[in-house]
């Protein structure tokens, strides 16, 4: 049989031992527990105070930062605004061109009666088209900003100028007949009247935009220059050639 | 199916009071505390003392309840946070000492005693050893730590261990056969 070891006996009966606390042990401790939670709660507030602070503080300097970029969007809307202008002047020039090509080539087909003139005009034409394209550039590149013109449709443009041309016609007629003599200087003012009274008129179909009576009064005179001259004179020499003839007649 | 019924009735317990649910801490305490006040006796002679001491590892423990892991027993996990204070205790009292001069011992021949103590009787032999003494053989024979965890926890190397614990049970030993003879001797007496 084994010895047991003494120490293991004096383990055992000390193993069994509990001793009471006090009664006043457990409120004691509570109190501890309570000051614990109490000091616990005052850091979480210090740190929450310090995350306010600092989210107040990126929210204004995002606001300071984002104020103050005003300027920028400015320009960009002027710029915007130029480069949208610009577009429109260009798409402005192209059906100009387009009707100096339509009108060149009525006139082509008007002249092919007089072969010689009908050589000749294409050629004039030609370079009345490129000069009153240089001269129009010019223009635009004086002019800050793109002169808006009153946008008519073409076929409305040319029966109002044939509209014109006719009653010119008539006019020169009506002075032949009376035996006055016709000048190029009435000639001159009949054309200068029948173009203020079809700009007169197409401005006030086009009701929307602000019309530039200089830059109009330049692109008359370009445009009249040539095209409409020439078509003046077509008629009067026609119109010539049908007196002449009547009076030839008449005369037999 | 009772002792799950009875963990798992623990487990309950200790999640409520790691929430701060004071009945549920009150429980533990009231369950714990005549256990962990004798623990605490073992070191400190002081009762008073020793209910301090106890109360500050109960403080402890409730306050840091969310790192105990549900891996081992909590008593187990308790009695540890118990013994640390207890050192901690005599280390702040200054009487925490590891004499490497040798006590007076009367060499017994027989190392045989008798197997039953008085309760009363060992805890005041084991008071009436030097600390160093006494904390190694508690901490050695009664709770069952190793030489190199209380080497750790005393911050004293294992050979002190070993020496400190051969000396206290050399001591005690003589301390019970005297008092033993002694109670021999009273009752021969007293027929």
């Amino acid at each position: 049989m084994k010895q047991v070891k003494w120490e293991d006996n004096i383990k055992q009966v000390l193993e069994k031992r509990v001793m009471t606390p006090s009664d006043a042990s457990w409120g004691a401790l509570s109190e501890r527990l309570d000051a614990s939670e109490k000091h616990s709660i005052k850091p979480m507030f210090w740190w929450i105070g310090i995350a306010a602070s600092v989210t107040t503080l990126l929210f204004i300097t995002t606001l300071f930062f984002n104020g103050n970029t005003p300027d920028l969007q400015n320009q960009i809307v002027v710029e915007t605004q130029e480069q949208v202008d610009e577009q429109s002047l260009k798409m402005e020039q192209a059906p100009q061109e387009h009707q100096l090509v339509e009108r060149n080539e009525k006139s082509d087909t008007a002249a092919q009666v007089e072969k010689n003139d009908v050589t000749k005009q294409p050629i004039k034409s030609q370079d009345i088209i490129t000069s009153a394209k240089q001269q129009r550039t010019e223009i635009v590149k004086n002019n800050q900003v793109a002169p808006v013109s009153p946008m008519v449709p073409n076929s409305e443009m040319e029966t109002l100028e044939n509209i014109k041309i006719t009653e010119i016609v008539a006019q020169i007629q009506d002075l032949t007949s009376k035996g006055e003599t016709v000048t190029d200087a009435d000639i001159e003012a009949l054309l200068v009247k029948a173009q203020k009274e079809m700009n007169y008129q197409s401005a006030i179909r086009e009701s929307n935009y602000a019309v530039d009576a200089n830059a109009l009064l330049r692109d008359v005179e370009t445009d009249l220059q040539e095209s409409f001259r020439n078509k003046i004179f077509e008629a009067l020499k026609n119109s010539y050639e049908t007196l002449r003839t009547a009076v030839a007649e008449r005369h037999n | 199916m009772k002792v799950i019924q009875l963990h798992n009735n623990n487990i309950q317990l200790i999640k409520k009071a790691v929430k701060n649910n004071r009945e549920a801490q009150h429980v533990l305490y009231e369950t714990h505390a005549p256990k962990m006040l004798s623990i605490c006796r073992y070191y400190i002679k002081d009762l008073q003392h020793a209910e301090n001491v106890m109360l500050n590892g109960f403080f402890k423990a409730l306050t840091n309840l969310k790192n105990f892991k549900n891996d081992g027993s909590f008593e187990g996990w308790l009695r540890k946070i118990m013994v640390r204070e207890a050192i901690s205790f005599l280390r702040q009292q200054k009487t925490l000492e590891f004499s490497v001069e040798d006590v007076e011992i009367v060499h017994q021949h027989d190392n045989t005693m008798e197997s039953e103590f008085e309760l009363e009787e060992i805890q005041r032999h084991i008071d009436a050893l030097p600390e160093g003494y006494k904390i190694v053989f508690v901490m050695y024979a009664i709770e069952g730590y190793k030489h190199h965890e209380i080497a750790t926890l005393l911050n004293i190397t294992e050979g002190t261990s070993k020496s400190q614990l051969f000396k206290a049970k050399q001591l005690l030993q003589q301390k019970i056969n005297t008092s033993n003879r002694q109670h021999n001797e009273t009752s021969e007496m007293g027929r």
